[in-house]
This record gives structure tokens, C-alpha cells and sequence, in this order.
């Protein structure tokens, strides 16, 4: 295909998706005025109750007492519990790849491990940390840690010998090799890992937020449903989305800051012209 | 008072070397008894037919491999681990240079905690001139050639300044015609650097035409089985140089070496066989074997 294909492409795609996205909600809309069943509120009903409960304290910050109560514990859990995650997978993952000895021993239980869904440990969390927000952040690090840890590990292993003897030859120490060549190395492996950890997180938050919680979205979601407000629980379920889409769209920000040599290199290599 | 400025002048020295593979069924000896010496100045090549004894010993020689048996030592200093004044410019270039660092930061790569940072551009900007690839600085190397991706390793090479550069056949994966250019690039900078070089190469005309001495080398288990000078003055041109009826008798010298040191390796691949074509499934075996 040419280059100019690509870029219209590139071009056109986006805004189509934005097309279906509009009709789609249009259709929404439509339906659900027609429709008198009050599980299903308007989407316009949505945004006004949403803009009402989070988003209508004035002037200078907007954000309401609900929004401090629904939202930001949520945040706060996520980030923190991704953060643990990014930090021990990470590590530990240049730990089993650089150090055969160390995957030898704990491979196979950190399999055996990653096979465990995270939710089945949140009985056991409520008994044994109880039900703080340590629980949670437990929960969400526990749960994101694998893909982490996993893409990680395999990036490292996968350095080519080529990198690593130039770096020998350049006489660098192993703190030297590992900053300068195996971390920028495994650096886009190590962010796809990030990537589905992200998604796994906002799993576990909302489950672990389930059970057993005073606030945050997880906890509001059920509130409503039990209390019969289905247009608050329509604002969760929505709430929900925008924040993995506001993550994701974070993640592609990093991305594109740090890994911007991998995507020009894709885009390379897409075009097929190796050479100047 | 002569043998005294004879070893003054020695280089590398290499021992007694010998080296062996082993894998769980079987032990794969590899380099056996290999011994000479570099002065200081020379540009000498090694060639012989594929198999594993060139790229094990240019690792052995670089400090990246322990031998099994021998020793090396670099200006006096036993080499244990990759010693200083030494470069070392890879087959590979892909697999060498890095593909989230510029130009510049590959070629600065090596410098980076030995030199200041206005020593780093001053050797970066006088190295890349040297291989002319000023103007490129900000460029990813997978942006340019295959031929200015070798500059680059080469530049990077430059920046440390080596006393020796091994290269390990540095110019098998480009066209012929870029080849010939980087040959004579190659010859430019030696004398610019002041450098003496090792380079392993598997293709006779090419070492008859850049080196000051051949050493040929048999089969696995390998041996040395010849040490030629090669007569030749420099500058030297690609053209004339190749006419020269020096050229041409030092060429069947070292083309001989080789076809006694493997009778039936020169039916697979002759020695005017096409330059890397034929050799690439051979030397990805060798690659193989050298990880094991």
C-alpha cells in the first residue's frame, strides 16, 4: 500500500469512529425516550444527573462533596495499587530476566500464582487486613502485578546478545548496562505490560470496592442499585468507562513521550523504506 | 638492543589458544593451539573457511569469551574481561546500534562515564566526520542504510579511541559497491586514528586488498596454517591495486592456504563465490554453535 493510503487512512479513521460513536448515542437517546422502563434513563438524563451530583459545586473547583466521596478514594486506590504493581513487576521481572538462577526457582510458583483471579483473595484480604484501603490497594497490586511482571521479564530475556556484547565492549558496569541498554530495551515490552495492567486494575477496583467498602465507585454502584437509582447507577457504569478511557489515553500520552522512537520505528517500518 | 624495540612494539599477543563447546551430548572443539602476535600499526586479517573459529576467536581476543586453554594479552596486560584501548565492530550493525538513541547518542554511547560531555561531542562531531557522516547527527540509525548504519558502529568504534579495533567480518551484509567504499573509508580512518586493526573477513580478495598481513586459518578444530605479508604500498586503489600482479600472486597465496585447509569446502563455496550470498546459512550455524 502507499504512503498516501496510510495517511489518508489515518486521516479518515478516527473521524468515523467518531461518527459511530455520536449515531450510536443518538440511537441511544431515541430508544430509551421511547422506551418508558426506568432501568434504562435517557443519556442526557445521565449527563444532567452526573453533572448535578459531581460536577455542580460552582466556581472555582466545580467538584462536589459527592465527587470527594464517589470518585477520588477510587483514584487514589487505582493509583496507588498500579504504581506497587508497575514497581514489583518491573523489578522483579529484571530479577528473572538477567538472573537464571532466580527463574529457576520461582517461576513455576509465580505461574501457579498468576493463575489465581484476583477477586478469590478479597475474602481472605477482608479477614486478614480487613476492610481499609490497604485491602483494596492489595487487591488492585496483586491483580496488575502479572502482566507486569510477565512482559517484563520476557522483554529482558529477549535483549539481542548484540546490545549487550556492544555494551561490553564499551566497558560498562552492570548498574550502567542495565539503565543504559537492557531497561531501554525491554522499555516497549515492559509498557504493554503496563498497558493490560491498567485495564485489570480498574477490574479489581470496582470488584474489591464491591464488598465491604464506605465509598469510591465500586461501593456507589451497588449503593444505587440497592436503593433503586438506577439513573445514579447508569452514572457509575459511565463514570467507569471514562476513567479507563481517560487511563488509557494517559498511558498513549507516556508513550508517546518516552517510546516515541518506537513508534517512529513502526511507522518505519509500515512505509518498507529502511533507507534514506 | 633490536629485540628489546621488537617487543616494545608488540601489541597483542596471543598464546596457546585453545577453545571447546560443550553441550549436554556432545564437546565441539573449536580453536586448538592458536598462537601470534600484533605489532603496533599493522592491519592484519584473518581468514579461512566458515565455521565457528573466526567469530569464537575475535570474542576470545575482545575479552568477551574465556578460552578454554591459552592467553591473550593486550600492550602487556593479560585480557580478562574487554580491556581498555580496545573497539570492537560487529557483522550485525542492527544488532548493535540502538534504535531509541540518535546518531549521536550511539556514537557518545561508549564515552558516556569515562569522558566529559564536551570531550563526548568533541569526539562524536570528529568521528562521524571521519566517516563522513556529519549532518546525521539527530538521525535514528534505522533511518539511514545499511552502509551508514556501519559508519555509525564504525564511528562509534573511533570515539573511544582504540589502540586496537577487531572488526568481525563489518562489511558482509552490505552490497558490493557501498563494500568497496567502506573498504576504502576504512583505510582512510586507520590512517587518520592511527590504529592498529584485526579484521576477520571470509573473503580473500578483500583481505589481499586492505591488510598489511594475512593469517589463515583451517577447519574446526582450528589452526593457524599461514602467516603471509602482503607486499602491497599504501594508499591502494580498487581498481589499479586490484591489477597489480603483487595482488594477484599474494590473492592464489592465500586462496591456496584455504583450499588445503579444507578440500572440500571450496566445493561449496569458491573462493570467487558471490561476497555474502552464499554464506549467510553457514554463518548463521556459526552464530548458533557460538551461543551454545
Amino acid at each position: 500500500m502507499s504512503s498516501n493510503g496510510i495517511s489518508r487512512m489515518r486521516r479518515v479513521k478516527p473521524l468515523v469512529g467518531w461518527f459511530v460513536a455520536v449515531l450510536l448515542i443518538l440511537g441511544w437517546q431515541a430508544w430509551t425516550s421511547i422506551s418508558q422502563s426506568i432501568y434504562f434513563p435517557t443519556p442526557l438524563d445521565v449527563l444532567r444527573g452526573t453533572y448535578n451530583r459531581w460536577f455542580s459545586a460552582g466556581l472555582p473547583i466545580f467538584l462536589t462533596h459527592d465527587f470527594a466521596v464517589d470518585v477520588v478514594p477510587s483514584l487514589e486506590r487505582l493509583a496507588i495499587g498500579l504504581a506497587l504493581a508497575v514497581i514489583v513487576g518491573v523489578a522483579l521481572g529484571i530479577a528473572l530476566g538477567r538472573v537464571r538462577v532466580i527463574a529457576e526457582l520461582v517461576e513455576p510458583m509465580l505461574h501457579f500464582m498468576r493463575a489465581l483471579p484476583g477477586p478469590v483473595l478479597i475474602p481472605l484480604a477482608l479477614v486478614v487486613v480487613g476492610s481499609g484501603t490497604s485491602m483494596r490497594v492489595g487487591i488492585i497490586a496483586f491483580g496488575a502485578v502479572w502482566p507486569v511482571l510477565f512482559n517484563t521479564y520476557s522483554a529482558v530475556k529477549k535483549v539481542p546478545s548484540g546490545w549487550l556484547a556492544a555494551a561490553k565492549v564499551a566497558r560498562l558496569g552492570r548498574t550502567a548496562t542495565l539503565f543504559r541498554v537492557i531497561v531501554p530495551a525491554a522499555s516497549t515490552g515492559i509498557f504493554a505490560g503496563i498497558r493490560v495492567a491498567t485495564g485489570i486494575g480498574i477490574i479489581l477496583l470496582v470488584a474489591s470496592e464491591l464488598v465491604a467498602a464506605s465509598n469510591g465507585i465500586g461501593f456507589g454502584l451497588t449503593q444505587s442499585q440497592r436503593a433503586f437509582q438506577f439513573e445514579a447507577m447508569w452514572i457509575f457504569i459511565v463514570a467507569l468507562s471514562v476513567l479507563g478511557y481517560i487511563a488509557n489515553l494517559m498511558l498513549s500520552g507516556v508513550e508517546r513521550l518516552v517510546l516515541n522512537w518506537n513508534r517512529m520505528l513502526r511507522l518505519n517500518n509500515e512505509r518498507g523504506t529502511g533507507s534514506v | 638492543m633490536n629485540e628489546v624495540l621488537e617487543v616494545s612494539n608488540t601489541l597483542l599477543e596471543v598464546t596457546g589458544i585453545g577453545h571447546s563447546y560443550h553441550t549436554d551430548r556432545s564437546h565441539h572443539r573449536v580453536l586448538k593451539g592458536i598462537s601470534f602476535t600484533v605489532e603496533e600499526g599493522e592491519f592484519v586479517s584473518i581468514v579461512g573457511p566458515s565455521g565457528c573459529g573466526k567469530t569464537t576467536l575475535m570474542r576470545v581476543l575482545s575479552g568477551l569469551m574465556k578460552p578454554s586453554d591459552g592467553a591473550v594479552s593486550l600492550a602487556g596486560r593479560a585480557v580478562d574481561g574487554v580491556p581498555e584501548g580496545l573497539a570492537m565492530v560487529f557483522q550485525d550493525y542492527r544488532a548493535s546500534l540502538f534504535p531509541w538513541q540518535r546518531v549521536q547518542g550511539n556514537v557518545e554511547f561508549p564515552l558516556v562515564g569515562h569522558v566529559s560531555r564536551s570531550e563526548r561531542r568533541e569526539r562524536a562531531a570528529e568521528s562521524l566526520h571521519a566517516v563522513g557522516l556529519e549532518g546525521f547527527e539527530q538521525r535514528y540509525p534505522w533511518q539511514l542504510s545499511g552502509g551508514m548504519q556501519q559508519r555509525v558502529a564504525i564511528a562509534r568504534a573511533l570515539a573511544m579511541r582504540p589502540k586496537l579495533m577487531l572488526m568481525d567480518e563489518p562489511f558482509a551484509s552490505v552490497d558490493a559497491q557501498t563494500r568497496a567504499d567502506l573498504e576504502d573509508l576504512l583505510l582512510r580512518v586507520r590512517e587518520q586514528f592511527d590504529m592498529t586493526i584485526l579484521f576477520v573477513t571470509h573473503d580473500v580478495d578483500e583481505s589481499v586488498y586492505l591488510s598489511t598481513r594475512i593469517l589463515s586459518l583451517s577447519k574446526a578444530p582450528t589452526v593457524l596454517t599461514g602467516d603471509i605479508e602482503v607486499p602491497l604500498t599504501f594508499p591502494r586503489d580498487q581498481i589499479g591495486t586490484r591489477e597489480d600482479p603483487t595482488f594477484v600472486s599474494t590473492r592464489g597465496e592465500v586462496a591456496r592456504l584455504i583450499r588445503d585447509a579444507s578440500p572440500e569446502g571450496l566445493k561449496t563455496h569458491s573462493m570467487a563465490a558471490p561476497r555474502h550470498t552464499g554464506d549467510v546459512g553457514l554463518n548463521e550455524n556459526e552464530e548458533k554453535l557460538c551461543v551454545e
